[in-house]
């Protein structure tokens, strides 16, 4: 579903964040991005979403090379793809539920479809009962909780996880990740990156390790290991 | 289309009421602005009042020997009138000198007494004259001085005001040009300090507008809320500034103005009030907007 072949991405004046990196992800599949700090995870993420274009090299998703998309048509693709952050980026202005009707808005779904798909959706994550707040009136966990809402209600083929669990503590940390194992349960790729090893140990799923932008290792049973 | 329309105009309220603080600032400034170009406006309008005024005060005075006939007075007037540039001439004949004369010095007990005694009327008949420019008085004075004999002409009085008229014309250009060169400051300040007010206010929620473009709003989705923000803020704002000068027209009389009431300040507000409206609300929304779509501009890139 998501190929990088041979991608280089120099920001500059010449920081190497990627180097000559290919692998494949496939429909479903859940794998975790590990590697320090600067390593390249965001990266990879913030390339797939197409906030930066590789310097040399093609992604392509679903057999699309995603550098060919129009500035214009940009939108219609992330609609495929559903994002979370480690700070979140909640709508500070939105409730609970606006935050996550906003994704369907942007779709053009009617408000009555809105009104019966997000109650659920809040349910699944467990934020059904905090609905009417607003994000600064709740914990990391839950706004975080609240991101993965908006990102898969709108049911995209792929969820990538940008250090979801890097501002929560151990217990919200597991109560995220179990999260994320259930959604990728349902069929939505999970591509999570991170430099928590207890996280990657938690998963016990694909694990592709980067260092200085490059793949140091594609282990596909995956623990984490420093 | 219709759905993101009504969405947008809803999800704009609602920002609006959450953002309330944000938007009264703005409001404020918007006022501020559209207040100060009204004021430029008005200044331009005002300045043009004046200059008639004192374009209106520049005249050249014809006195007439007592033996000149009235038949042949009128006769040369209606020949002045012919002449381009003249706006206006005015017979004076003896006796309404001597009216006016009276009724200046009233209450002068020595005068009656002097105009007793000469017994006959002093004052000589007169035309007064108006003119748009220095040229044409010369025109009209050289003209006069050549039928000084046929119309028995005694003396005309433009060599003492001569130089007075000068002054007054260059002085009117003057005005124009101060008034335009003010209104034109005046204006550009408003127009930046709205500009980055708004600016300020936009670039306070970008992270909020970038977050939107990574979820997959379109441009026109995240624009949308915000523009009709800029509409509410540019008619609320607008029409404060026209309840002000609105205010203005209906509590302070024309007196409290002094000279600025002499020459028309309320006068003008008065016969403009519509145009100040429509002035005010138009002026509003288009800043508000305007500056609204390109303070976004800068961070719909994501």
């Amino acid at each position: 579903m998501i190929y990088f072949d041979q991608v280089t991405k120099i920001f500059p004046p010449g920081c190497k964040a990627l180097d000559n990196v290919s692998f494949t992800i496939s429909e479903g599949e859940f794998v975790s991005i590990v590697g320090k700090s600067g390593a390249g995870k965001t990266t990879i993420l913030r390339l797939i979403i197409r906030e930066e274009k590789p310097t040399s090299g093609h992604i392509y998703f679903e057999g699309m090379d995603i550098s060919k998309i129009r500035k214009s048509r940009l939108p219609y693709y992330r609609r495929k793809i559903g994002i979370v952050y480690q700070d979140y980026k909640l709508l500070p202005h939105r409730t609970v539920f606006e935050n996550v009707a906003f994704a369907l808005e942007i779709l053009g779904r009617p408000g009555k479809e809105i009104k019966e798909l997000v109650p659920k959706v809040l349910a699944l994550v467990g934020m059904e009962e905090k609905m009417w707040n607003f994000p600064h009136q709740l914990s990391g966990g839950e706004q975080q909780r609240t991101a993965i809402a908006r990102a898969i209600i709108s049911q995209p083929k792929v969820l990538l996880a940008d250090e979801p669990t890097g501002n929560l503590d151990p217990y919200n940390t597991k109560e995220i990740i179990d999260l994320l194992l259930k959604i990728n349960q349902l069929g939505t790729a999970v591509i999570l990156a991170t430099h928590n090893r207890d996280v990657v140990n938690l998963v016990k799923k694909r694990v592709i390790w980067l260092e200085k932008g490059k793949i140091l290792k594609d282990d596909s049973t995956g623990t984490f290991q420093l | 289309m219709f759905v993101n329309f009504f969405r947008a105009f809803i999800i704009g309220i609602r920002d609006l009421k959450r953002n309330f603080g944000l938007f009264l600032g703005s409001t404020f400034v918007l006022f501020l602005t559209l207040f100060i170009i009204t004021l430029a406006i008005l200044l331009q309008k005002l300045t043009q009042n004046l200059i008639l005024t004192l374009k209106n005060k520049a005249d050249v005075a014809a006195y007439f020997l007592p033996e000149a006939e009235e038949r042949k007075i009128l006769e040369l007037k209606s020949q002045i009138e012919k002449t381009p540039g003249v706006t206006e001439v005015k017979y004076i004949s003896k006796e309404e000198a001597l009216e006016k004369f009276k009724k200046k010095r009233s209450g002068d007990p020595l005068l009656a007494e002097a105009l007793e005694i000469i017994g006959s009327n002093p004052l000589p008949a007169s035309l007064l004259i108006k003119a748009q420019s220095v040229e044409a008085f010369e025109k009209v004075v050289k003209f006069l001085n050549q039928k000084k004999d046929e119309y028995k002409i005694e003396k005309l009085n433009y060599s003492d005001v001569k130089s007075m008229i000068e002054k007054l014309f260059s002085i009117s250009q003057d005005l124009r040009f101060f008034s335009i060169l003010i209104g034109g400051i005046l204006g550009f300040i408003a127009f930046f300090m709205i500009f980055y007010t708004i600016r300020l206010s936009i670039y306070s929620r970008r992270e909020e507008i970038k977050a939107m473009r990574l979820i997959g709003a379109t441009n026109w989705f995240i624009r949308g809320p915000f523009l009709f923000q800029g509409i509410i803020l540019g008619l609320v704002s607008g029409l404060l500034a026209f309840l002000l000068f609105f205010g203005i027209t209906q509590k302070l009389s024309p007196k409290a103005f002094g000279f600025l009431g002499e020459i028309g300040l309320i006068e003008v507000l008065k016969t403009n009030l519509l145009n100040l409206f429509k002035l005010n609300i138009l002026a509003g929304t288009f800043l508000a907007t305007f500056a609204t779509f390109f303070a976004i501009q800068k961070y719909l890139k994501v």
